[in-house]
């Protein structure tokens, strides 16, 4: 069997004294959708930061496709295949939506100097295909008709769509989606199921973090749970579901007794 | 018609501010020991009559603009693709300006063609430090540090090397210039904020200290430039018509190529940075290597201007990079509008030239008996003592802006055209 997109062993963040990640193992094989869930302050987001290189782990390995990346800065992940969303969503206000799924793109841009300062005919073309496929991407989140707005002018739950068709750009094998449905009404949360499955049917595997209970139970293949950095049980939803320790770090010790 | 409101305002607005200067002149009166001023409408229209190319040429681009947009020309001519048509076919008109600009060395007097000049140089300098602080967003202090880099590379060069002219300055200070803003950027670069702004201006000011203590760079003196190396006569040019044709035709090259950068991948990533940096990281921007990019480019075109105000004054001093160069500088690109190259340009005339003719105003009145009747005395002695406030007024006019139009004086035109013209 080939190695898995994502491995993790023994992962672990700490602040001071504050342990937020302790020995997390996961592994994510091709084109699954995996959850992670817990409470406030888990450290869900702590791990996904780890896991996409904003913060460097101060213990265990992460092995992307194989090769081990433990430390390796974002952009160079981001080569490797993987992409993230932002739980407090990080976009380029003041450029167009489409300018903002561009920027996505630059590692898949040659950029030999002269071609680009005199505009060859090999790079407008190719900068015509870019915005072709950055269109694409657009329309596959349902953003195609703003195209050209700025993009800090989009509503709170279109801004979540633009930053996953801005992940998409980059053209990754594993997307971590930070609470995409986060402060989304029951439809806009509806609609962003179906984005998730489609996102699975391009063939790439998601890692999630969601508290929408509904969206995690009904999409995905595993499920990560997470109480104060450290892992509680790991299995299939309807495992999970029903799990006492899981029970008891949601709703507290004695409705679980 | 909207995208030229800012420029045609901004005209006005000078024009509004010098107009009375023109109708006016100042001669000695010997016979009461005073200066008298005097109405002489001939002045006026001799200027207007001498401007007419400029209403013809204005005409003329208009005329050129309008057709553009109804038959696309331009586009068909070029070939371009597409989705740049629109834009692509209004900005490269700019070129039409070119020949205007140019012609201008032959009908401008010295004195202006010295003022024109420096205007030049000055946009030259907003133009490179716009990168960095407009478009990356980083905040640059001692940029005239690189300015006299460049304008020490060249004084050295000349003095040492058997043939060292202005034009194989110019590709030797970029490059060192260049090289020198990596090496500065390497350490600091990685550190966030503010942190570069001190250390930019640390190193500048240490740099100056050292200049002027060195024998080698002849101290607060400078170095005295070989006539052969600066700007001199050639072909059927003066000397400085020669130094402004050719920081003119820089102008506008440093402009065509900073545009063209702004408009593609690499400056679409120096804005995402500018942005949200961790955001462009995690969509595979290298972060660290664009920001030096940034910042070696524009270190590399302010040597580059050093090398033409060596070259036009014949000497290079520590004065170049004083901090108060850089402050104007940095003045100059937010007075424009941050990450706007046309700002940029707008802001280094309005800031270069207003003092200028402040510091005009004084002679003229006393040059003009007619004025100097019609301005009542209090108030003749405070124009006389104008230019001497002219920081505080500045420091007023900052003010405002920050209060009334934070992003500069043409600092929404890229968003506009970018949602316009698609």
């Amino acid at each position: 069997m080939s190695a898995p997109l994502l491995e993790t062993r023994g992962l672990t963040k700490t602040f001071g004294g504050l342990k937020a990640v302790q020995q997390i193992d996961l592994t994510v094989g091709a084109n699954r959708i995996v959850s992670v869930i817990g409470p406030n302050g888990a450290g869900k987001t702590t791990f996904f930061n780890c896991l996409s290189g904003i913060y460097r782990p101060d213990g265990g390995t992460i092995t992307l496709a194989g090769r081990d990346v433990t430390g390796r800065p974002p952009h160079q992940l981001c080569r490797l295949g993987l992409a993230r969303t932002f739980q407090n969503i990080r976009l380029f206000p003041e450029m167009s939506v489409l300018e903002n799924v561009m920027v996505a793109q630059f590692q898949h841009r040659a950029l030999a100097p002269l071609p680009l300062l005199f505009r060859s005919a090999k790079y407008c073309a190719a900068e015509q295909a870019h915005r072709d496929e950055a269109r694409k991407f657009l329309e596959f989140v349902e953003l195609g008709g703003r195209a050209n707005d700025p993009a800090g002018s989009l509503a709170y739950g279109l801004q979540r769509r633009l930053e996953i068709a801005r992940a998409l750009a980059t053209q990754p094998k594993l997307l971590l989606l930070d609470e995409p449905a986060a402060g989304m009404n029951p439809q806009e949360t509806a609609g962003m199921i179906g984005l998730i499955s489609r996102i699975r049917d391009r063939g790439l595997a998601v890692l999630l973090i969601e508290h929408h209970m509904k969206l995690v139970m009904s999409i995905s293949d595993e499920i990560l749970v997470l109480d104060h950095g450290v892992p509680i049980a790991h299995g299939k939803p309807e495992a999970i579901r029903n799990d006492p320790q899981v029970i008891r770090a949601y709703l507290g010790e004695e409705i679980a007794a | 018609m909207a995208r030229w409101r800012p420029y045609v305002l901004g005209l006005l607005g000078l024009a509004a501010i010098t107009f009375p200067f023109l109708w006016l002149t100042l001669a000695p009166d010997f016979a009461r020991n005073t200066m008298r001023v005097s109405w002489t409408p001939r002045h006026g229209l001799q200027f207007f009559s001498d401007l007419s190319p400029v209403f013809l040429g204005a005409l003329l681009i208009w005329l050129g603009s309008w057709s553009n947009k109804r038959w696309h020309w331009q586009a068909r001519l070029a070939g371009l693709v597409p989705a740049q048509r629109r834009a692509e076919s209004i900005r490269g008109l700019k070129f039409a300006l070119m020949p205007l600009v140019l012609s201008g060395a032959f009908f401008l007097s010295a004195s202006s063609l010295g003022i024109f000049t420096n205007v030049a140089i000055y946009m030259i300098l907003a133009l490179g430090l716009n990168i960095t602080v407009g478009m990356t967003g980083l905040l640059v202090l001692g940029y005239a540090g690189f300015y006299m880099f460049g304008a020490y590379v060249f004084g050295l060069g000349q003095e040492h090397l058997p043939f060292f002219p202005w034009w194989l300055a110019m590709p030797f200070a970029f490059v060192l210039g260049g090289g020198a803003g990596y090496l500065l950027g390497l350490p600091c670069l990685r550190l966030r904020g503010d942190y570069l702004a001190i250390v930019t201006l640390g190193f500048a000011e240490a740099f100056r200290e050292l200049v002027r203590n060195l024998p080698i760079t002849g101290a607060d003196q400078g170095i005295l430039l070989a006539p052969h190396a600066t700007f001199r006569p050639q072909l059927f040019l003066g000397k400085g018509q020669m130094a402004f044709v050719i920081t003119a035709l820089l102008v506008f090259l440093a402009v065509f190529l900073i545009e063209r950068l702004h408009r593609s991948p690499v400056g679409r990533a120096w804005i995402a940075i500018r942005e949200n940096e961790i955001a462009a990281a995690s969509v595979g921007v290298p972060v660290v290597q664009m920001k030096l990019l940034a910042f070696s480019l524009s270190a590399a075109i302010a040597a580059l201007a050093g090398v033409i105000a060596g070259a036009k004054d014949g000497f290079v001093s520590p004065a170049l990079g004083e901090f108060p160069q850089s402050i104007t500088i940095l003045a100059m690109v937010i007075l424009g509008g941050l990450g706007n190259s046309y700002g940029a340009l707008l802001g280094a005339a309005l800031l270069y030239a207003v003092p200028q003719y402040l510091a005009l105003l004084p002679s003229t009145i006393q040059q003009n008996p007619g004025l100097q009747a019609a301005i009542p005395p209090f108030l003749r002695e405070a124009l006389s003592h104008l230019s001497d406030y002219h920081l505080l007024l500045f420091g007023a006019v900052m003010v405002i802006m920050m209060l009334y139009r934070p992003q500069g004086l043409l600092g929404s035109a890229r968003r506009k055209e970018e949602m316009l013209h698609r």
